[in-house]
């Protein structure tokens, strides 16, 4: 079987012909008059924003974002992290070029899953929710660097693993909002209801993150309760957001992977015998 | 490059641990996750695999044929 992804079917010739999309399409969608030029032509051409909500045309334009999105990251993370060790002299302060874009990519994607969620519950459609879906693993495995690296740099910058500071606190909260995501799809068995529970934790849990941050930020203010602060060096700004950049086009990377792979198992049925993670 | 020695790059100024721990854990779980959605794709694939040979099975019988020889197929 012919592996289809776009890097192939872009770049290979089957007995001198670039092959279609065919091949990953069912037969029914061949027969369905709207799908003949767009998603049988040669290059998958964008055919209207109505596309966007069927399954099927999404599937297909993530296919071909996807080796531009790679390359990109990979570039920009490569780029990042050379960025960092020039501009500043080796020492913790690197901590902070792994520890702050992830915390920003965690908090970025838990409001792209609330974004999403919000999207697919006001207009009753289950791709958007998908889309939600399949940010959500990205976004725990953020959350828990940005703690992890957090943790490792307050112990090598103050002494102690754990300060209670608004933002420590958010990005645990953060964490266990997105746990609770990851975990209802597997305990709930019924497709639709597993989808609308996530959107709706993803919408509730991220009012609650931002509700947590902005009164512990403003309790620490007006309390003067004082907090180490951590020192950010300034040099390293632009290493920061090079990384960050490159987080965010791999985030995006792997959410259209997963998006694909939710289309697909839903349209064979895998999804309603079993949830593979 | 500020570095002044080899030595100096994987000491990071004696947070070497905490530096270098925080970026195998980073890279590795970048690294578990792709190899993961392969997986989960290869799965996809073979079982779109099976349904099309049982698809294409089904079409070339003849329709006098029993249905019992593609019974026992799926995955």
């Amino acid at each position: 079987m012919i592996e289809c992804t776009a890097a192939t079917m872009g770049n290979r010739k089957v007995d001198g012909v670039k092959p279609e999309w065919a091949p990953e399409i069912s037969p029914s969608a061949l027969l369905h008059p709207e799908y003949d030029r767009s998603l049988l032509g040669r290059r998958a051409k964008f055919i209207g924003w109505e596309s966007l909500l069927d399954p099927r045309c999404v599937f297909v334009y993530a296919g071909r974002v996807l080796p531009p999105v790679g390359r990109g990251s990979l570039l920009l993370l490569a780029t990042g992290f050379s960025l960092s060790l020039l501009l500043a002299v080796p020492g913790v302060s690197q901590l902070g070029v792994l520890h702050l874009p992830a915390a920003w990519l965690a908090t970025l994607l838990l409001v792209a899953t609330a974004f999403w969620s919000a999207v697919g519950l006001v207009l009753n459609r289950s791709l958007p929710l998908l889309m939600a879906e399949a940010l959500v693993p990205t976004g725990a495995m953020f959350t828990f660097l940005a703690l992890w690296s957090g943790s490792l740099w307050t112990r090598a910058a103050e002494g102690v693993w754990w300060i209670g500071d608004a933002r420590q606190a958010a990005e645990a909260l953060m964490l266990l909002v997105y746990l609770v995501m990851l975990a209802l799809p597997v305990v709930i068995t019924h497709r639709q209801r597993a989808e609308r529970a996530v959107g709706v934790v993803a919408l509730v849990g991220g009012a609650q993150v931002a509700l947590l941050f902005f009164l512990a930020d403003g309790w620490v203010r007006l309390a003067g309760v004082s907090v180490p602060e951590l020192h950010v060096d300034r040099d390293l700004l632009w290493a920061m957001v090079v990384v960050a950049g490159g987080l965010w086009l791999y985030a995006t990377y792997v959410g259209l992977v997963r998006l694909r792979c939710l289309i697909k198992e839903r349209e064979l049925g895998l999804s309603e015998v079993f949830s593979p993670r | 490059m500020v570095w002044n020695s080899v030595g100096e790059f994987f000491n990071m100024g004696g947070y070497g641990l905490y530096v270098w721990g925080s970026v195998i854990v980073t890279f590795g779980f970048m690294l578990t996750e792709l190899v993961i959605l392969k997986l989960r794709r290869r799965a996809i694939i073979e079982h779109l695999g099976h349904a099309r040979a049982l698809e294409s099975d089904a079409e070339s019988d003849d329709d006098m044929r029993g249905r019992n020889e593609n019974g026992g197929g799926s995955v």
